[in-house]
C-alpha cells in the first residue's frame, strides 16, 4: 500500500479500500440513503412548502373555497303616494358545473344524458323523465354543449328564474342526486306598470346595476353592498361536514321616493302615446309636468319608449320598420342605435330649438328692463328685415299694429325680433344667463346635456333677433320648462327634481329633498304681467292657446313651433318641426305647469295650436280635478250647465284630441279609449243628445269597443246618489220628469232596466217624482 | 508510525466494538440451530424509532383516512380501527419475529421464494383492479404477494451471499446467479404490471449484491449492456412502440410540469402538491387539512404523507424524514455489528427496503421523482403489508439480539 509521506492513507484511497469489506459497503449505503436521500427529499419539502408555499396555497383555497356572493335587496322606487314603480324580487340563477360531472367518462355521459334529455337507466332499464333542459324551457344540446367544458365551474344554464321553477329544479337535483347543477340567488326587478315613467326609471341589467334614469343615477342608493358568504367545499363541491364559513354582511339598498306622480304620469303618457299616434310623430314626443313653485317633476315622459321589465325589446311600429330586412352587422347596429333612442330621455338629454315658447322669456326680459313695456306697440307687416334679410312672421299676411299683449298672444315673429332688438345683445345674454339656460339645471337625472347657444361676443343683430323668438340656439325641454316657469311663478328660478325622499329597509326617511329656489331672475311685478299675457293666450279668441280653454279653469300658455335649422338628410337641408307647447293653472297663482314637444310630427303646414295644444288640454282636462283645483265656473257658465242638453257631433274618423275640442267646446267631456291615431267608434252615437257636463266615449282601437257597463239601480235613490252610481258605472244620466228644485225626490224609473249590460257612455234616463207625492204614478 | 498502525490494530476490534458485557454465549446445540432465542437484549433505539414511526403513522394516517371514511364509509373511524388492530397484531408480531432465531428461518428461504412466485403468479387468476393484477383476495382481506416476494428474495440472497461468501467475485455465481433469481420475479411483476414493485425489488436486490461482494464492475458492465440491449430493442421496434412512447411522453409532462394539463393522470400530483404547499413552514394544523376532503386521490395509501406536509408543515414534515433517516442509521448499524455474514446481509435487505421505499413514497408524493404507486412504511394504509412489515423489523430486532458487538 503506498502511503503518504506523513505516514496517512489519503482519503479517497481510504474510503476506496474500506469499500472491500461490507461495513464500509454498508457506512456508503447508509450515508447515501440517510444523508444524501434524506437532504434531497428535505431540500425539495423545503422548495415547495417555503419557496414556492404561497403559490399552492393560493391554488389550493381557490378550489376549496366557494365564495358566494349575496346579492343586497336592490331598494324600491315609490311615486310621490307611495305607489310601487319598481321594485326587486327574489329568483335564482341555474348554474351547471362541468367539472363536477363523474371522473368517468361513461358515468358523465349518463348523467348529461340525464340532464339534456331526461333518459335515466334504473334498474338496468331506460326510462325518461323530466329533463332539466325541459324544466327549465332549454334546448338539450345547450346542456350538451356545456359538459363538453369539463373544467368549468361555472355554465349559467338559466337566468332568474322564478319560485315555482326553483321548486321543480330544487325537486329534480334531490330525486336524481344531482351534484353538478347549483342554484345561485338573485335577483330580478319588476316594475309593475310596465312603460310608465320608463325613460324617468331607467332599468336594472343583468348584472343588477342600474342603467338610465333614476336606476342608474341613484344606484349607490337602491343597490346597498354586496355580502359575503365564504365556505369550505371538499372535492365533489358538497360542503365540508364540518361548518366553515364566514359571512361577511351586506347592506340592502335604500329605498326611493319619486315626486312623480303616477296618476298625472299616466294621463300624460297617454295622450302623448295619442299624439305620436295621431299626428305620426317621427322623433318621438317629450312632456313634462312640474310643480313651478318647487321643482318637483310630478311627470316626465318620452314617447314612444320601453318596458323595463323587458327592456331590449322594441315596440315602436316605426323602429322595427327600419329594422325589418336588415341582417348580420347592420342590423346589430340599427338595434343597437334603436335601443339607445328608446332608452334615452330626451327631456333631460336632446337639446331642441323652442320656438315661440321662448318668447316668454324674451318678453319677461323686455319687461324686466323696461326696453319694452306693456304699453308698447308693435307693427307687423308680415316679415321684418334683419341684417338685409327678410324673416318672414309665420302669418305671411302680417299681423298688423299690435300690442305687446297681442304680440304674445300671436306669436308674432317680427314684433319680437324688434322687441329683442330693444332688449339688446348685452340684456338678452344677461337674461338668457339669468334664466339658467347656459347651465345644465341640475335635475337629479343622468345624462342632461346642455345648451347651444350665441355667446354675448358673437352675438349679432341677425342672431339676436332669431333668439328673440326662439331659433337659432338649443336648449333642452327641461330648461325651457324651468325657464318659463320663472317667467310666471313670481320670477324664481327653481331647480327640478324628482327625488323626493330616501327610505331605508323600513321605511324611514333617510334622506329628503327640500326645493331649490336658485335666484329670482326677474321681479315678482314683472312676472304678474307675463302671467297676464300669457293668459291671453289661452283665453283670447285670436291666442294661439285657445284650443286649451277648459271650462272652470283659468290657464295660460305659449305655443312654440321650432324650426330644426340642423336637420341634414343625406347633405340636403330639411326643415322639420318641433311643435310645442307650454300651459300653467291656475292662471293667477300658478301651481302646475305642462310642457307637451313633438318632435317632427307629420303636419303639413299646421300650427302648434292645432297640434300640440289640443295634447295638452287633453292632459289638462284629466289632471286639474286630479290635482285637486276645483273648476270655478261663472255665472254664465253655471247657467248654461244647468240649461241642459246639446247634440252630440259625429266624430268616427277624426283624430281624438280635435275631437276632443269640439266635444269641449260643446261643454261635454271626453274619455278616450285606446291608443290609435283615430276614432273607431263614439258613445253616445251621433246626433244624441247629452246633458252638458256629460261624457262622450271615443274609441280609437276597435278592439277596445266592446267594453261595457252594468246598469246600476238607481230607483228610489235621490238625484246626487244616482247621479253618482251612475257616473261611476261610465254611464252618462239623463234627468226627466219633474224639476229639481225642491230636492226631496227619488228615481221612480230607469231606462235602460237595472242589470242591463250596455256600452259605456251610453245614456241612462232616470225619471223623479216628488216623495211627498200620494199617488206614485210611472211616468211612461 | 509502526507505533500508531499497531495501536490502530490493537484497537480497530476491542477499542472501538467489544463483545457485549454479561452476554451468555449462545447455546449451540450440535448443529442443530434452536428456534427460539429468548436471551440477549433488542437494539433499544432502533425499536423506540420504529414504534415512534408507527405512532405518527398511525396519527397522520387517522387524520388523513378521516375524512373520506367519512364520505365513503359514513364513519370517521372505519378506517383508523382496522389500521390499528393491525398494528397492534403487528407490533405482536413483531416481538414474536424478534425472538425466532433468524438462523432458523434461512431453512426456508428457497421455499418461500419459490411460494412467492406461485403466489404472485396466482394474481392473475384474479379480476383486474383499476387495469392491474396485483392482488389476491381472501374474502375478508386482500393482499399483495409482492410484499412477500420483497421478503423472500432478501432472505433467499442473504443466505446465498452467506453461503458463497467466497465466491462472490465470480461472475456466474456472484452475479448472474443473482440476477436469474431476480429476473424470476421481475418476470411475473411486470406483466401485472407492478412496475415500482419491481423496481424497488431490483434496488434492494442490487444492493444486496454489491454490500454481498458481487463485483461492481461486472454489474456495472451488465447495466450498461442491458442499457445498449433496451437502446438496439427501442430502435428496431420503434413502430410497435411508438405508442408506448407517447404513453411514456405524456406521464413525463405530468411529472415535469404538471400544472401545464388539466389531465386526470396528473390530478393526483397536482392535488399533492397543493397539499403540501398549503402546509408552509408550520402546516395547518393536526387535523385541519382540506385537502383530504375528496380533493386528493388516494389519501390513505400512498399519498398520507402529502396531508402530514400539509397538516404539520414543512417542521413536521422533515421531522418525520429525519425520524426514517435515523432508523435507517441504525438499521445499517445494527446490520454492521450482526453475528455473522447471513445476519449482517438479512438487515441490509430488510433496511435498504423500508429506506429505499419510504424515499421512493416521499419522492413521489412531492413530485421528485414520476408518479408510481408505493406506499409509505408505517403510514399508508394496508393491513397485510403492516403486518409483513413489522414481522422484517422483528427480524432486524432478532438480529441485534444476537450482535455481538456494542458501542461503548
Amino acid at each position: 500500500m503506498a502511503k503518504a509521506p506523513n505516514g496517512k492513507i489519503p482519503l479517497l484511497k481510504k474510503i476506496i479500500r474500506s469499500m472491500r469489506r461490507p461495513q464500509g459497503k454498508i457506512r456508503l449505503l447508509a450515508l447515501l440513503l440517510c444523508i444524501v436521500c434524506s437532504w434531497l427529499l428535505c431540500a425539495n419539502l423545503f422548495k415547495i412548502q417555503i419557496v414556492e408555499g404561497e403559490k399552492y396555497q393560493t391554488m389550493a383555497i381557490t378550489q376549496q373555497l366557494k365564495d358566494i356572493e349575496i346579492a343586497p335587496h336592490r331598494g324600491s322606487i315609490y311615486d310621490r303616494n307611495m305607489k310601487t314603480l319598481a321594485q326587486s324580487a327574489t329568483v335564482w340563477n341555474v348554474i351547471f358545473e362541468p367539472g363536477n360531472l363523474s371522473s368517468d367518462d361513461e358515468t358523465a355521459a349518463a348523467q348529461v344524458d340525464l340532464l339534456a334529455y331526461g333518459r335515466k337507466k334504473v334498474d338496468g332499464k331506460m326510462t325518461t323523465v323530466t329533463s332539466l333542459a325541459e324544466i327549465l324551457d332549454i334546448e338539450p344540446e345547450t346542456v350538451v354543449e356545456k359538459a363538453k367544458k369539463v373544467n368549468s365551474y361555472y355554465e349559467v344554464l338559466k337566468k332568474k328564474i322564478d319560485k315555482e321553477k326553483y321548486n321543480e329544479v330544487t325537486e329534480f337535483i334531490k330525486t336524481h342526486k344531482i351534484k353538478c347543477i347549483s342554484l345561485v340567488e338573485t335577483t330580478k326587478r319588476y316594475y309593475p306598470y310596465n312603460n310608465l315613467a320608463s325613460t324617468v326609471l331607467g332599468f336594472v341589467n343583468d348584472m343588477n346595476q342600474g342603467a338610465y334614469g333614476i336606476e342608474s343615477y341613484y344606484n349607490k342608493v337602491l343597490s346597498g353592498s354586496e355580502g359575503r358568504l365564504v365556505s369550505a367545499r371538499n372535492g365533489t363541491s358538497g360542503d365540508m361536514p364540518f361548518q366553515y364559513q364566514k359571512l361577511y354582511e351586506g347592506e340592502n339598498g335604500n329605498s326611493i321616493v319619486l315626486t312623480i306622480d303616477e296618476t298625472i304620469q299616466h294621463f300624460l303618457e297617454k295622450h302623448m302615446e295619442i299624439a305620436v299616434a295621431e299626428h305620426s310623430v317621427h322623433k318621438r314626443a317629450i312632456g313634462i309636468v312640474m310643480n313651478v313653485n318647487t321643482g318637483e317633476i310630478l311627470a316626465m315622459a318620452t314617447k314612444p319608449d320601453f318596458n323595463p321589465n323587458s327592456p331590449f325589446e322594441i315596440t315602436d311600429p316605426e323602429a322595427l320598420e327600419r329594422l325589418s330586412g336588415l341582417t348580420g352587422d347592420e342590423y346589430k347596429e340599427q338595434l343597437n342605435y334603436e335601443q339607445n333612442q328608446m332608452w334615452r330621455n330626451k327631456v333631460v338629454s336632446d337639446p331642441y330649438e323652442p320656438g315661440s315658447v321662448f318668447k316668454l322669456v324674451t318678453a319677461a326680459a323686455a319687461l324686466d328692463t323696461g326696453t319694452s313695456t306693456e304699453h308698447s306697440g308693435f307693427f307687423c307687416p308680415g316679415y321684418q328685415i334683419v341684417a338685409g334679410r327678410r324673416i318672414h312672421c309665420w302669418k305671411h299676411a302680417g299681423h298688423g299694429q299690435q300690442t305687446f299683449a297681442q304680440a304674445v298672444m300671436h306669436s308674432c315673429n317680427p314684433a319680437f325680433m324688434q322687441i329683442g332688438q330693444n332688449l339688446g345683445v348685452s340684456n338678452f345674454s344677461k337674461y338668457f344667463d339669468a334664466f339658467g339656460l347656459t347651465d345644465i339645471t341640475g335635475i337629479d337625472l343622468p345624462g342632461e346635456a346642455g345648451s347651444l347657444y350665441h355667446t354675448e361676443e358673437k352675438m349679432g343683430i341677425a342672431e339676436l333677433s332669431s333668439s328673440a323668438f326662439g331659433q337659432t340656439f338649443k336648449i333642452t325641454p327641461i330648461q325651457m320648462m324651468t325657464a318659463a316657469a320663472a317667467t310666471i311663478n313670481g320670477g324664481y328660478l327653481v331647480q327640478p327634481y324628482v327625488v323626493k325622499q330616501i327610505l331605508d329597509e323600513d321605511k324611514n326617511i333617510v334622506e329628503s329633498y327640500e326645493p331649490v329656489v336658485k335666484r329670482q331672475v326677474i321681479s315678482a311685478e314683472t312676472s304678474a304681467l307675463v302671467r297676464e299675457m300669457a293668459e291671453q293666450v289661452v283665453s283670447e279668441d285670436e291666442g294661439s292657446g285657445r284650443n286649451s280653454r277648459i271650462a272652470g279653469y283659468r290657464i295660460g300658455g305659449k305655443t312654440g313651433t321650432g324650426e330644426k335649422l340642423d336637420n341634414y338628410v343625406n347633405g340636403e337641408q330639411v326643415i322639420e318641426y318641433v311643435l310645442s307647447f307650454f300651459a300653467f293653472a291656475p292662471a293667477d297663482d300658478p301651481e302646475f305647469a305642462i310642457l307637451i314637444a313633438l318632435d317632427e310630427p307629420e303636419v303639413g303646414d299646421a300650427q302648434s295650436s292645432t297640434i300640440a295644444v289640443p295634447v295638452v288640454a287633453a292632459v289638462l282636462e284629466d289632471i286639474l280635478p286630479y290635482l285637486g283645483l276645483e273648476p270655478e265656473y261663472t255665472k254664465e257658465q253655471l247657467e248654461e250647465i244647468e240649461e241642459g242638453e246639446v247634440v252630440v257631433p259625429k266624430l268616427v274618423g277624426e283624430k281624438p284630441h280635435e275631437a276632443q275640442i269640439q266635444l269641449r267646446n260643446r261643454g261635454l267631456n271626453t274619455e278616450i279609449i285606446g291608443k290609435g291615431p283615430e276614432i273607431v267608434k263614439q258613445i253616445p252615437e251621433d246626433k244624441s243628445k247629452l246633458p252638458i257636463g256629460g261624457t262622450v266615449i271615443l274609441y280609437t282601437d276597435e278592439s277596445e269597443a266592446n267594453t261595457t257597463a252594468t246598469v246600476p239601480n238607481v230607483i228610489g235613490k235621490s238625484a246626487s246618489e244616482a247621479n253618482k252610481l251612475i257616473v261611476n258605472a261610465g254611464l252618462n244620466i239623463k234627468i226627466v220628469g219633474s224639476d229639481l228644485e225642491g230636492a226631496q225626490t227619488v228615481v221612480v224609473s230607469q231606462d235602460p232596466l237595472p242589470n242591463t249590460t250596455v256600452d259605456i257612455g251610453s245614456v241612462v234616463t232616470v225619471d223623479f217624482v216628488q216623495r211627498t207625492q200620494e199617488e206614485q204614478s210611472e211616468t211612461p | 508510525m509502526q507505533q500508531n498502525s499497531r495501536t490502530r490494530q490493537m484497537k480497530a476490534p476491542a477499542g472501538r466494538l467489544r463483545p457485549r458485557q454479561g452476554r451468555k454465549p449462545i447455546k449451540q446445540q450440535g448443529n442443530v440451530t434452536p428456534i427460539f432465542i429468548i436471551g440477549g437484549r433488542f437494539d433499544m433505539p432502533f425499536l423506540i424509532l420504529v414504534l415512534s414511526l408507527l405512532g405518527i403513522g398511525l396519527i397522520v394516517l387517522f387524520s388523513a383516512s378521516h375524512a373520506s371514511a367519512y364520505y365513503y364509509e359514513g364513519n370517521s373511524y372505519y378506517y383508523i380501527w382496522r389500521q390499528l388492530a393491525f398494528a397492534i397484531a403487528g407490533v405482536v408480531f413483531m416481538l414474536a419475529a424478534s425472538f425466532v432465531n433468524y438462523h432458523f428461518i434461512r431453512h426456508f428461504a428457497r421455499f418461500l421464494y419459490l411460494l412467492s412466485l406461485v403466489l404472485m403468479a396466482a394474481c392473475y387468476l384474479f379480476d383486474p383492479y383499476q387495469g392491474a393484477r396485483r392482488w389476491i383476495y381472501l374474502g375478508f382481506t386482500n393482499f399483495q404477494p409482492s410484499e412477500i416476494a420483497k421478503f423472500a428474495l432478501i432472505l433467499l440472497y442473504a443466505h446465498l451471499i452467506d453461503k458463497y461468501k467466497d465466491k462472490m467475485g465470480d461472475f456466474k455465481i456472484g452475479t448472474m446467479w443473482f440476477i436469474c433469481l431476480y429476473l424470476g420475479i421481475a418476470a411475473i411483476l411486470l406483466p401485472q404490471p407492478h412496475l415500482s414493485a419491481t423496481i424497488l425489488i431490483g434496488i434492494i436486490a442490487v444492493t444486496m449484491m454489491l454490500v454481498g461482494g458481487s463485483r461492481f464492475r461486472y454489474l456495472f458492465f451488465l447495466g450498461m449492456g442491458a442499457f445498449v440491449f433496451g437502446l438496439i430493442v427501442l430502435v428496431v421496434f420503434q413502430d410497435f412502440l411508438a405508442e408506448y412512447f407517447s404513453h411514456v411522453v405524456v406521464r413525463l409532462t405530468y411529472w415535469l410540469d404538471p400544472f401545464s394539463t388539466n389531465d386526470p393522470g396528473s390530478y393526483q400530483t397536482r392535488q399533492s402538491l397543493l397539499a403540501i404547499g398549503s402546509g408552509g413552514l408550520w402546516g395547518v394544523g393536526l387535523g385541519d387539512s382540506r385537502q383530504k376532503h375528496m380533493y386528493l386521490p388516494e389519501v390513505r395509501n400512498d399519498f398520507v404523507f402529502a396531508i402530514a406536509c400539509e397538516e404539520l408543515g414543512f417542521i413536521g414534515a422533515t421531522a418525520i424524514i429525519v425520524l426514517f433517516a435515523m432508523m435507517v442509521w441504525r438499521g445499517y448499524t445494527i446490520a454492521m455489528r450482526a453475528r455473522d455474514r447471513f445476519g449482517t446481509m438479512l438487515v441490509v435487505g430488510i433496511i435498504t427496503q423500508v429506506g429505499v421505499q419510504a424515499f421512493l413514497n416521499i419522492a413521489v408524493v412531492t413530485n421528485l421523482v414520476p408518479n408510481t404507486g408505493i406506499s409509505l412504511p408505517f403510514f399508508s394504509y394496508g393491513g397485510t403489508a403492516l403486518l409483513i412489515m413489522m414481522a422484517e423489523i422483528g427480524v432486524v430486532l432478532g438480529v441485534s439480539r444476537q450482535s455481538r458487538y456494542e458501542k461503548e
